[in-house]
């Protein structure tokens, strides 16, 4: 089993979908070729051949009505009872359609022949129906050449079949030899569809509204309404109509060589029946790997090009029989094995809802409509044209021209449609906020509303708008205590206050900055003609010390240079007054980072060391506010201390990016303490310059893990930040590799450890949190190369536990990431039953664990030793100890 | 393979030179216990790190009713009795389990007090080393929910 698996290019599991719609694709194109041998024999004996014509017309619209039919039916049926009920209603007809043949009731004939058209298209449509909602796309892209192979050898089968048959039991009963292959069909469907099936998927394409699929010109806008099934119609019409051509070649030059009926005849079977063993072949055999390696991204292209180089051929060699092969044997084999496979790959990405109605429409509909639009053009060439096997050719040579356009809008549009499976819609604008933010005509009762609203943004350009109505009564007292101290700052500015009132605010608000505004108001009040300074000044020897602080702060910020020496004495004051273990030092701290002041410097830094945690952390976070560089040397050291390391984070932000160069020099130096480097990344997240970035792209390659996660994380907060920094591929996919090949040795390591899962042991526990953790940096890295939202999407994805998403996930990373990267990301993402690359011995990984840096990692080897998890390997506990 | 540096303790070590159990066996205890069940390797050394060792002679208080719950204990050896005067409740633990870890996580007082009821061993984290390795480690606090959410049965998507 283990070798047809490896053969077929299967994984664990796979094997019974795969070879139940390899049966099913079997058994239909078998009885279709022994109907479709018995509709010619039973017409051509009752009737001339030139009454075909006549057949084609009832066939096209026979088609269209049973189509009609067939997808108001569909979209009311379970697919199980949809596909058994159709395959058991073609057997009752078989049997009705035997017993009016041997009646020979005279319009028999062309019934049969008309059903039996539409038979084919059905049954064949169905199967790859049932197959898009078996196979998952990762699965489907190396399954579906091997289910093709199975119409190629269905409809070897059915000829032959026939031919045996025939001799045995006669035109009219071979009718029924069908039947048995058919009803065992209906068991495959049923085990297919009951045990294989896919949770189905709302959405997506642009054609999630079910209820709209259930007529046929229902479907038929959905169509037209999705620029992707546009494309896919598109490319099946252009690519029949050049089949068309290549066939009226192909026969041109046979009739030019051979002259006898009987050598015609003789060619054409022999030459069809290498061929089709030759297709065969290369499905069975290559056909997998081929589609799972190069993906839609090629193979779109392998048939069109294959018959663009046989065109030319022809064209340089006409009536050259050789050629002519080449042009035949290039589109017959390509078309029924690996382009076969690749065009029902693109229908995988289509919502299950809809799927069967919208394939059942482009299979059935689009593909006859091509082809009597291929005969059309092809007659208006020959005939009206006048034009021999060269305008043929330029002919084809336009229409493959498109052809290779839209496979190249075609792979686009399929790689957005995979990446619509795993990313969510964008949210919609929350609808209030709207009409109120962007109309133009702002009532007053609008104001008013915004004035009352608990968003901050909006209260303050409410407060704009009332100021600049002239309207400050609308600025109430309760806007003087809303949550925001911005709110309340702007509020204590513009609302109708008296002096006391707005003293009253300075004692009581928390905020030092509100604290600020209501004083220098009560200055500007005061100091009328005169600079507000002079106000403030008064209050510097209140006797509360909130009214102190406030003055100092509205002197420091908004008086441009106060006299020297007045905050220093005020503040010396302050500092003689209070006693050390005083909390109110807990609001000193906190106003100095409103004073931004050289004489203020010293008493902050006395605070940054106060045994008082509060007021340490409250020295801390002023600190950024005041923004001086005095005060970095003594921050960045505390980055260590866990205890202080977020709020001294919190700090170095407010500095902002003019400290990066100190930032940067010491996450460069490895002498410097761990703990302070790994605190840098987390903290340059917070700068979105293009200089963050080179410093943390260059960290990404340091001997410590902590810090090159850290890196890693805080460079795709930067890319969220900002879309348009530059991030150095170079350096992201050489991280992206070493990541890669760590997290697969992990699991390779844990696959030969831990064959099974559950011993308890640290080590396998630990191996797992490897793996999980390389496959999250594996992602994250990928953030900084694709867009970060489908990046991140992807990476929810795989943490989900929905296996359609997933393989989209793989599909669209396989799609759009460059070869080698290609080759390094996916194993990771999409382990197989063992993982690839090379082997090594339990021995070997276990030498590797004991000697690895990681220190954790080698007491859990050596743990797992001491229990003689290995008996071979005991050995190693003296290495060990 | 083989950039990866260990984790190393972002509170001081504890693990004083008399310490008899490993740092490995230390997080086994920590794994052990149904809240960091969840939690990584990595960061159950981490949490190891952080633990002393202590001794109790039968008899002698772990902790009492009502007091601060500065601390929690790991029973690695021996029985430790929690009893509530207040609630009347009496309850036996042995090694692997844990007593006053849910009082220092909620910040509240012991709702008990715990007695070793022979020779006892333990692994003691104080409050603020437990605090001060989740608020550096977001790994563990999301194991803490996962379990927390687990066992409440509550639907993660709410």
């Amino acid at each position: 089993m283990n070798r047809l698996r490896k053969i077929c290019n299967l994984d664990r599991g796979e094997e019974a979908p795969a070879f139940l719609l390899f049966a099913y694709l079997t058994l239909a194109l078998t009885s279709y070729m022994i109907i479709k041998a018995v509709r010619e024999g039973i017409f051509l004996h009752a009737f001339s051949a030139l009454a075909l014509p006549y057949v084609y017309i009832g066939i096209a619209v026979g088609t269209g009505f049973v189509v009609a039919a067939y997808i108001r039916i569909s979209s009311r049926l379970r697919q199980a009872r949809l596909i058994s009920g159709t395959l058991l209603f073609f057997i009752g007809n078989l049997f009705v359609l035997w017993l009016l043949v041997r009646a020979q009731w005279t319009p028999a004939p062309w019934i049969f022949y008309v059903w039996a058209s539409i038979f084919g298209i059905i049954v064949t449509t169905q199967v790859w129906t049932v197959a898009n909602c078996v196979l998952d796309l990762r699965q489907a892209k190396r399954i579906f050449p091997l289910i093709s192979s199975g119409g190629i050898l269905g409809g070897a089968l059915g000829g032959l079949i026939a031919a045996r048959l025939v001799k045995l039991i006669g035109t009219d009963n071979l009718m029924l030899a069908p039947i048995p292959l058919l009803l065992v069909a209906v068991v495959v469907v049923q085990v297919l569809i009951r045990r294989h099936s896919l949770p189905s998927r709302a959405g997506s394409a642009g054609i999630n509204d079910r209820a709209a699929a259930f007529s046929f010109f229902g479907v038929a806008r959905k169509i037209a309404s999705s620029p992707y099934l546009k494309l896919i119609v598109g490319l099946l019409a252009v690519s029949a109509i050049v089949t068309q051509n290549v066939g009226l070649q192909f026969l041109v030059v046979v009739q030019n060589v051979f002259h006898s009926k009987d050598s015609i005849t003789a060619f054409i079977a022999s030459f069809l029946a290498y061929l089709a063993f030759g297709a065969f072949l290369l499905q069975v055999i290559a056909g997998s790997r081929i589609v799972e390696r190069f993906g839609i991204r090629l193979t779109l292209f392998f048939l069109p090009v294959a018959v663009l180089m046989g065109t030319v051929t022809l064209l340089a060699f006409p009536l050259a029989l050789w050629a002519a092969g080449v042009l035949k044997g290039s589109d017959y084999t390509l078309r029924y094995s690996l382009d076969r496979a690749t065009t029902e790959l693109l229908y995988v990405p289509v919502p299950q809802g809809i799927k069967s109605q919208v394939k059942a429409i482009i299979d059935m509909i689009v593909q006859r409509f091509a082809d009597g639009v291929g005969g059309l053009i092809l007659v208006f060439v020959t005939r009206v044209l006048h034009q021999g096997q060269a305008g043929v050719c330029w002919f084809s040579i336009c229409a493959l021209s498109v052809w290779l356009w839209m496979a190249w809008r075609t792979r686009g549009a399929y790689r957005k449609e995979v990446a619509k499976i795993f990313i969510p819609g964008p949210e919609p604008l929350p609808a209030p906020i709207l009409p109120v933010v962007f109309s133009e005509e702002v009532s007053l009762a609008t104001l008013k509303s915004m004035l009352g609203s608990r968003d901050e943004e909006l209260v303050l350009s409410a407060m704009d708008m009332a100021a600049a109505l002239r309207r400050p009564g609308w600025i109430t007292r309760e806007l003087t205590m809303h949550a925001s101290p911005r709110v309340r700052a702007k509020a204590l500015e513009l609302a109708p206050l008296t002096e006391d009132e707005l003293l009253e605010r300075v004692k009581q608000d928390d905020d030092s900055l509100v604290r600020a505004s209501a004083i220098l108001r009560v200055a500007r009040k005061t100091a009328s003609g005169e600079r507000p300074g002079s106000g403030l000044r008064r209050f510097l020897d209140s006797p509360d010390l909130r009214l102190r602080l406030a003055a100092l702060v509205g002197l420091a910020r908004f008086e441009s240079s106060p006299a020297d020496g007045t905050i220093k004495k005020a503040l010396e004051r302050i500092a003689a007054e209070l006693p050390p273990d005083s909390s109110a030092w807990k609001e000193v701290a906190e106003a100095l980072g409103d004073i931004p002041h050289r004489e203020a410097v010293d008493l902050h830094l006395r605070l940054l060391q106060h045994s008082n945690p509060s007021v340490k952390k409250a020295a801390i976070l002023s600190a950024g506010r005041a923004g001086r560089r005095e005060f970095v040397p003594l921050l960045l050291p505390m980055l260590s201390d866990p205890r202080w390391a977020a709020d001294i984070r919190l700090c170095l932000r407010e500095y902002g990016p003019r400290i990066m160069g100190t930032l940067a020099d010491i996450l460069k130096d490895p002498a410097e303490d761990a703990e302070i480097r790994r605190s840098i990344p987390l903290v340059l997240a917070y700068f979105p310059q293009q200089e963050s970035v080179d410093v943390l792209l260059d960290s990404l390659f340091d001997y410590d893990g902590l810090l090159r996660y850290r890196a890693i994380r805080s460079l795709g907060k930067l890319r969220l930040i900002d879309p348009d920094l530059h991030f150095d591929r170079q350096k992201v996919g050489l991280r992206l590799r070493e990541e890669s090949e760590n997290t697969l040795w992990c699991r390779r390591a844990l696959e030969a450890l831990y064959p099974t899962d559950g011993s308890n042991d640290l080590l396998e526990r630990l191996l797992k949190d490897k793996i999980s953790r390389g496959k999250d940096r594996v992602f994250r890295l990928l953030a900084l190369l694709l867009p970060p939202t489908t990046a991140i999407s992807a990476l929810l994805a795989m943490a989900e536990d929905d296996r359609v998403k997933r393989a989209a996930v793989a599909e669209f990373l396989d799609d759009v990431l460059p070869g080698r990267m290609r080759d390094l990301v996916l194993p990771v993402i999409e382990p197989k039953a063992r993982s690839a690359g090379p082997r090594q011995t339990v021995e070997q990984i276990l030498e590797a664990c004991l000697h690895n840096p990681d220190q954790i990692l080698r007491e859990c080897t050596a743990d797992a030793l001491a229990r003689n998890r290995w008996p071979a390997y005991s050995g190693r506990r003296a290495t060990v100890a | 393979m083989g950039d990866e540096l260990s984790y190393p303790p972002l509170v001081p070590d504890r693990t004083s030179a008399k310490a008899r159990l490993t740092t490995l066996k230390r997080a086994e205890f920590f794994r052990g216990l149904d809240v960091f069940s969840e939690a990584g390797v990595e960061d159950l050394f981490c949490l190891a790190s952080v633990a002393e060792e202590s001794d109790f002679a039968p008899g002698q208080i772990l902790f009492r009713e009502d007091n601060i719950a500065d601390a929690f204990h790991i029973l690695v050896q021996g029985k430790v009795e929690l009893s509530s005067e207040k609630r009347n409740v009496r309850e036996v633990l042995g090694p692997g389990e844990s007593a006053g870890l849910y009082s220092v996580l909620t910040r509240e007082l012991h709702s008990a007090t715990a007695r070793a009821l022979e020779e006892t061993s333990t692994l003691v984290v104080e409050a603020e080393d437990l605090y001060n390795v989740l608020s550096n480690n977001m790994e563990i606090v999301a194991s803490l929910f996962r379990h927390f959410l687990n066992k409440l049965g509550i639907n993660s998507e709410k």
